[in-house]
């Protein structure tokens, strides 16, 4: 073959252009660490990469979601804690009356179930980041109101709150409602957490009506009638303890699950979008080897021509 | 009978001209080492006619009968065929190259997480549209979780208005890009109109420099020709002819005849089709049938992947504000009562844009099935269309279609640089066999310089001995 004046320019030009351009590219993924920036460069890794990191910030959502579900949770949670506690005194209190009791000591147990009603509608109007979190979907404004006699005293706590509750996704098609709602006497959906129909719990009226039979002094009643109530009330109570319990449970394998995801997933976009910097050095450093020996045997050969031998 | 000492010093001239002349085109080789379009040329010397003798034929040297150009059709011929394959892949590279620009969406994994994003912020990180119906329906999601916030639908607004953002800008990028790409099409057509009237023009000169028995006398025209020729096959393909018997060039572009016997009798215009995309004609009308070249490859890359495109991102925006305005339509604003208003206005990725009201008042964001401020079910519903496989999208959610018009754009820019780089090896090849061929050799030609130097050398050595054989002879006669 027949190499002209031009033939090496040609090559060598066309070749320190390739070079140069796997330099730039080289230096580029260690720069970056990634093996690509733009979807020409491998669209189906691209493709992806690009749902994966959706998938990942969709999860990072959903243990937001989980977080604030987990703070209403905890709320709910002390405040059941708080009825429990209400709960068992009152019970122990109708549990106390008998026969051998003066009437003044029934007035002051009466006294001490009165400020026990006025606990309970503070604590069912209890308010988490600007909800009333047992007002169930009517969550603004107290679900809880109490009408008072003239002596100032409850007689009576309407619920104004919804029997239903939201409902937030935990993960993909999961939904979970966080919060008790404070009534549900439509014997369907959730229960409610002071009245229920099905399980019979009416906490308010119970607690009142204990209050105005020790006021009385009806002990019969209090021991025939308000004590198994209360019972009632105690049991629903216990179980939205456990309903809480569990859903708290729910809460950290959902979140458990979630960071296993994303853990695995960032796995998965590191495989397809990370450069391996050991490879990309060497290779750079092989691409630099050559672009070097180009320059070098390029300009030898350029600048020899028979003219360097004519004298 | 021999030439005697006047024959001689005749013969001893033709041979210094020959000579001067080898030089002086071994200077014209050497001169256009560095030009591209220049074939090598050479001297066609023959031995001058020799005269009869009873001694035998005696020689009366050499004479020049032209010069010769090294060219092989051939090579010419298939050079600007690829040149036009060439041409048609680097206008669709390049225009699919603006297009991945303007799309945006580059990976910046640093910035994924939303450390990363914060420490990017104002130098970098992802910043695509699909990163706008992540964190919309993101903020959807959070919505859900405390329907009454009036933060949270602050953020649902926010992020609307950024998604909606996107959607505008990406979409007047992709139209200033095919506007840019129309311009580019004129330009190009201005340029093709001025070579193929150089064409005609050099052609007519080689034609009328090789009249008669001139020929090879436009050896240097036929290297402006084609190089002209190859500039043209860059922006057009083209098939053009020398008749056989005149030597005139006649040139087809996409079929219709544009020069005829060096002749510029036709020219190739644009016209703007239904859709304002700029196609182009012949001058007289006809439609031209173009296989080749920049022109067609920036039309081919505009209204074919570029054009998918940008229907796709319009499919994707009508479709997202159909869907999320059919579901948020449905709920309940903040105060219980209000319903029915539209969250997105708009058709299109154009014109999409938060419904004015809603933007002026986040409490009017209708989250509520019912009305129950606490009531999150269409909050629920509109986080969860983000994951929601849409018919409309070929079964794809938003997200997901939005990434399949990113990767179809980049499998075809994959496609083109593929393609480009085996043209590449083929324009390389032939141009080196051009090359091998045609080139100038700078020690091929010193060294033929030093042989025509040292027979001029000779030559005049023979004038001056002849000189001394007459002063001889005349010195005889004192």
């Amino acid at each position: 073959m027949r190499v002209t004046a031009s033939s090496f320019t040609m090559v060598l030009t066309s070749q320190l252009t390739e070079l140069a351009t796997k330099q730039a590219r080289f230096q580029t993924q260690a720069g970056t660490g990634q093996r690509f920036q733009v979807s020409s460069e491998d669209p189906r890794a691209m493709r992806k990469v690009l749902d994966m990191q959706g998938e990942i910030k969709l999860l990072g959502q959903y243990e937001k979601n989980i977080a604030n579900l987990r703070d209403t949770v905890t709320a709910s949670f002390v405040a059941v804690e708080g009825l429990k506690k209400v709960s068992d005194r009152a019970g122990e209190i109708a549990t106390r009356v008998d026969g051998l009791k003066t009437p003044e000591e029934l007035i002051t147990f009466a006294t001490e179930v009165d400020q026990l009603i006025e606990r309970t509608v503070q604590i069912a109007n209890t308010r988490h980041q600007s909800s009333y979190i047992f007002g169930g979907t009517k969550n603004s404004s107290p679900p809880f109101i109490a009408t008072r006699d003239a002596d100032g005293k409850i007689a009576s706590v309407a619920y104004q709150g919804s029997s239903s509750v939201s409902e937030s996704e935990i993960a993909e098609g999961v939904r979970l409602a966080a919060t008790i709602a404070g009534a549900n006497t439509s014997g369907s959906g959730p229960r409610g957490l002071l009245t229920d129909s099905r399980s019979g719990a009416d906490f308010f009226n119970h607690l009142i009506a204990l209050r105005d039979n020790l006021k009385a002094g009806n002990g019969t009643a209090v021991n025939k009638v308000d004590l198994p109530n209360l019972l009632l009330d105690e049991e629903n109570i216990i179980f939205q303890f456990g309903d809480v319990g569990a859903i708290e449970t729910r809460l950290d394998t959902a979140s458990s699950i979630a960071n296993r995801r994303k853990a695995s997933l960032e796995g998965l976009v590191s495989r397809e979008a990370d450069a391996d910097l050991a490879l990309t050095l060497v290779g750079l450093s092989e691409v630099q080897n050559a672009y070097q020996a180009a320059l070098q045997t390029g300009g030898t050969i350029l600048r020899l021509s028979l003219l360097d031998y004519i004298r | 009978m021999p030439l005697g000492l006047i024959g001689s010093l005749e013969l001893a001239k033709r041979s210094l001209d020959t000579n001067m002349r080898a030089i002086e085109l071994t200077g014209h080789n050497l001169a256009n080492v560095s030009n591209p379009a220049y074939s090598r040329q050479r001297l066609k010397i023959q031995t001058g006619d020799t005269l009869p003798d009873s001694t035998g034929p005696i020689g009366t040297g050499s004479t020049v009968s032209g010069i010769e150009q090294v060219r092989s059709k051939l090579i010419d011929t298939q050079i600007t065929t690829e040149t036009s394959v060439t041409g048609f892949l680097e206008g669709k590279q390049k225009a699919l190259e603006f297009a991945e620009v303007n799309l945006g969406q580059a990976l910046d994994r640093q910035s994924s997480t939303a450390e990363g994003a914060t420490a990017a912020q104002g130098i970098g990180g992802q910043q695509g549209l699909v990163e706008g119906f992540t964190d919309f329906f993101n903020a959807l999601q959070s919505l859900s979780t405390s329907p009454n916030s009036t933060a949270d639908r602050q953020i649902v607004l926010l992020e609307a208005e950024s998604l909606t953002n996107k959607f505008n800008a990406l979409n007047q990028r992709l139209a200033r890009l095919r506007t840019d790409l129309n311009t580019s099409v004129k330009e190009d057509v201005t340029e093709v109109n001025t070579l193929i009237t150089q064409i005609a023009a050099i052609s007519l000169s080689v034609t009328t420099a090789e009249t008669g028995d001139n020929e090879g006398s436009a050896n240097d025209l036929r290297d402006r020709r084609q190089g002209k020729l190859e500039e043209l096959a860059k922006l057009v393909s083209f098939q053009s002819s020398e008749d056989v018997t005149t030597g005139t060039l006649s040139l087809f572009i996409g079929g219709v005849e544009m020069i005829n016997a060096d002749n510029a009798s036709n020219s190739i215009t644009t016209t703007t089709d239904a859709n304002g995309g700029v196609q182009v004609q012949a001058t007289s009308g006809t439609a031209l049938a173009l296989t080749g070249g920049v022109i067609k490859g920036t039309i081919d890359a505009r209204d074919g992947d570029i054009a998918k495109l940008n229907s796709d991102i319009n499919t994707l925006a009508g479709t997202m504000i159909t869907i999320f305005n059919l579901v948020h339509g449905a709920g309940f604003a903040l105060d219980g009562t209000t319903t029915g208003q539209p969250f997105f206005n708009g058709t299109t990725a154009a014109d999409i844009a938060v419904n004015a009201t809603i933007r002026a008042d986040p409490s009017l964001i209708q989250a509520s099935a019912n009305g129950d401020t606490g009531n999150n079910q269409i909050a629920l519903s509109l986080a969860s269309l983000g994951q929601l496989p849409q018919a409309a999208l070929g079964n794809l959610t938003f997200a997901e279609s939005y990434n399949q018009s990113v990767a179809n754009l980049g499998q075809a820019l994959n496609n083109t640089n593929t393609e480009l780089l085996d043209q590449g090896a083929v324009n390389q090849m032939l141009l080196r066999r051009r090359d091998s061929l045609s080139g100038v050799s700078i020690d091929e030609e010193m060294a033929n310089l030093i042989i025509f130097q040292r027979a001029f050398q000779a030559s005049a050595r023979m004038v001056q001995t002849l000189d001394e054989l007459l002063q001889s002879v005349i010195s005889l006669a004192r």
